[in-house]
């Protein structure tokens, strides 16, 4: 294995709920670098994501981190895994019983010794990076959406971690944060040399972060490569992604109309049933 | 962490850190710090960080502590022999020209 | 029929998997004590939690049924002309049983509620999910606080209800009805024997352990066997907390009753 791969996924499948939601994924994530998964909702990046904070546990010898089977991580290893990284939830996902800046300091609370002001001045250079820094005792039901979002980034951060996950950075806000958002991944890249994950299925701020993208397509993994190569890519689903064409409806009559009439039918029935609680 | 402190000058302290300045080590190194701007009387205080791998953001956030402490009295504090990993951790935390890296 | 018996045999399965799991729970919770980060002040903020939710609640609830048994008391004994023997017959339900029950019922539907909500918008928030990520042991950060505080409160509280019950039931038997005062107190300090005390007392720990468990571990999975992650679920979740810790309370006060007489 490569030594300049973080994380390296190899046929990872994944059900939900008797449903399988992703099929034979393989990819790797360099390190130093941004990789971004894209792909529309219900694609299964979110649970591909999952999967790689360890969240949704995956069989053995499907996930290495560094070469290390995530699949044999005991609680430990999983511990210590996760320690080096750094998670921003699609809501923020802000502890609402605390102020910003304590939010910020759990991660520091539990696992460092620091003076509770050290940690005060380490909550503030987090806030101050993602602009926050005049809602240090703000609540979170205080703040707007956007908001709540870049200050799940100063948590995430707190630690200075070496991998950062981010999932959908981009909803939820306007565009100007959106943007300010991205160049911070950038700035976060090349100064700190950050290993960043990124979902999201917008296509202009893929393109902008991202050294490496990854294109899914309902549980299947269609493209791997550099922004410029999947803009080139001839492959027909890719083309239409990128040109954000609705996807042919297909429709399957007979069962369409079976379903209509009242007779019983028995093809996709569970798959159907089950849609709604795809994570 | 070692930590080698030298009274260079009358007024002029010069420290040494050797190893990394992450938040596992930054409390005793903070302690040190603490002790030595509160104990010599120092007017200007050196830290040398050529021996540092790695300076992490609790790191920063002790230096900055140590500044308030050393402006609280008059004190100046300068940063050495930074490498690059720390002036990025430095900038990144906004305080580039408060440290002059 | 093949249905019926795969029906029944998946029931059994889910039933099993779910008591495996609350014991894994437990356990976890449990484990929480010795680790890190200190839990002095959030253990200290969730017995306030729990008294000030619950407080008035239950002086209002002993109060009125330390009156009614004085009535029922009154009632009951002047027919065989024993009325001297209320004090003991109020203290005695009370302490026994009466109090400790009912000062878990009503921390159920008050806090134990709140938990469950307040654990199970942390579920669907993605915010438990955030704790695992940042290598925090949801249990012990979240959940330990909650069990040491409610093994705190719980007592006190039964305490509480205690008192203002027997002093209701005064009030009812010596004020209104005639009893003579001296011969309410002198049954109730010679018939409430240590033993009394201590069958309140334990009940009223394994109520608290009871209810803390069945009202967070609800929250806790909460929408994780619909595998949705909504508000439904969670007010789902809060409402079969509060029933379930309800009838384990009354089911294990008989059990350890039995135990214990």
């Amino acid at each position: 294995m490569s030594s300049h791969n973080m994380i390296e996924i190899r046929g990872l499948d994944s059900h939900y709920k008797g449903r399988q939601v992703l099929f034979n994924i393989g990819f790797a994530i360099p390190h130093k670098k941004v990789t971004v998964i894209m792909g529309r909702s219900g694609c299964g990046k979110t649970t591909l994501l999952r999967h790689l904070i360890g969240l949704k546990p995956s069989e053995s010898g499907r996930v290495f981190v560094e070469g290390q089977d995530m699949g044999s991580f005991d609680e430990k290893g999983m511990a210590n895994y996760r320690r080096r990284i750094g998670v921003l939830f699609q809501s923020g996902a802000l502890f609402n019983s605390l102020t910003v800046s304590q939010n910020i300091a759990v991660p520091l609370k539990v696992h460092t010794r620091l003076s509770d002001e050290t940690i005060r001045i380490m909550s503030l250079i987090k806030l101050h990076l993602v602009g926050l820094a005049d809602f240090l005792d703000y609540m979170p039901s205080q703040l707007s959406g956007g908001m709540r979002k870049r200050a799940g980034l100063a948590r995430a951060l707190a630690m200075d971690p070496e991998i950062l996950f981010v999932d959908e950075p981009s909803s939820g806000l306007d565009p100007i944060t959106a943007a300010g958002l991205d160049d911070l991944i950038l700035e976060l890249r090349e100064t700190l040399g950050m290993t960043i994950i990124v979902v999201t299925h917008e296509l202009e701020s893929a393109v902008k972060i991202a050294d490496q993208m990854v294109v899914m397509d309902r549980g299947n993994l269609l493209a791997v490569g550099t922004p410029d190569e999947i803009r080139s890519s001839q492959d027909e689903t890719v083309l239409r992604f990128l040109r954000r064409e609705a996807e042919e409806q297909q429709v399957n009559t007979e069962s369409y109309l079976s379903r209509l009439l009242g007779r019983q039918y028995k093809a996709g029935e569970n798959s159907t049933r089950r849609q709604g609680g795809v994570r | 962490m070692p930590l080698r402190f030298y009274q260079t000058e009358p007024h002029q302290a010069l420290v040494k850190l050797e190893g990394n300045f992450d938040s596992d080590t930054a409390p005793e190194i903070r302690k040190s710090l603490i002790k030595i701007v509160k104990n010599k009387g120092s007017e200007s205080l050196k830290i040398d960080f050529s021996e540092v791998p790695n300076l992490g953001t609790a790191g920063v956030a002790v230096l900055v502590e140590v500044l308030r402490a050393m402006t609280r009295k008059g004190g100046a504090l300068e940063l050495v022999g930074l490498n690059d990993n720390a002036r990025q951790m430095i900038r990144l935390a906004r305080l580039g020209e408060i440290f002059q890296t | 029929m093949i249905y019926l018996v795969r029906k029944l045999g998946a029931i059994a399965l889910d039933l099993i998997e779910g008591l495996g799991r609350m014991g894994m729970f437990f356990f976890r919770v449990i484990r929480g004590v010795g680790r890190p980060p200190g839990k002095y002040l959030s253990t200290l903020k969730q017995v306030q939690f729990i008294g000030t939710k619950s407080f008035f609640v239950i002086g209002f609830t002993a109060a009125f049924t330390g009156m009614v048994l004085g009535l029922q008391g009154y009632y009951t004994l002047s027919k065989f002309g024993s009325e001297g023997l209320l004090g003991s017959a109020v203290g005695l339900s009370l302490i026994r049983e009466l109090g400790p029950v009912l000062t878990a019922l009503m921390v159920t539907g008050r806090a134990g509620s709140a938990m469950c909500a307040e654990i199970g918008i942390m579920r669907i928030e993605e915010q438990i999910d955030a704790l695992e990520c940042m290598a925090v042991d949801p249990h012990s950060y979240l959940i330990t606080p909650k069990l040491i505080a409610g093994l705190i409160a719980l007592p006190l509280l039964t305490a509480f209800c205690d008192v203002l019950g027997i002093f209701g039931g005064y009030l009812i038997g010596v004020q209104l009805l005639g009893v003579s005062g001296g011969a309410f107190m002198d049954g109730l300090t010679s018939s409430v024997v240590w033993d009394d005390v201590y069958m309140g007392i334990v009940k009223s720990f394994c109520f608290a352990v009871l209810m803390i468990w069945i009202c967070t571990y609800k929250g806790y999975y909460a929408g994780l066997d619909e595998g949705n992650f909504g508000p439904e679920e969670v007010s789902w979740a809060t409402t079969q907390a509060v029933v379930y810790a309800s009838i384990s309370i009354l089911v294990s006060d008989y059990i350890i009753t039995s135990i214990l007489l």
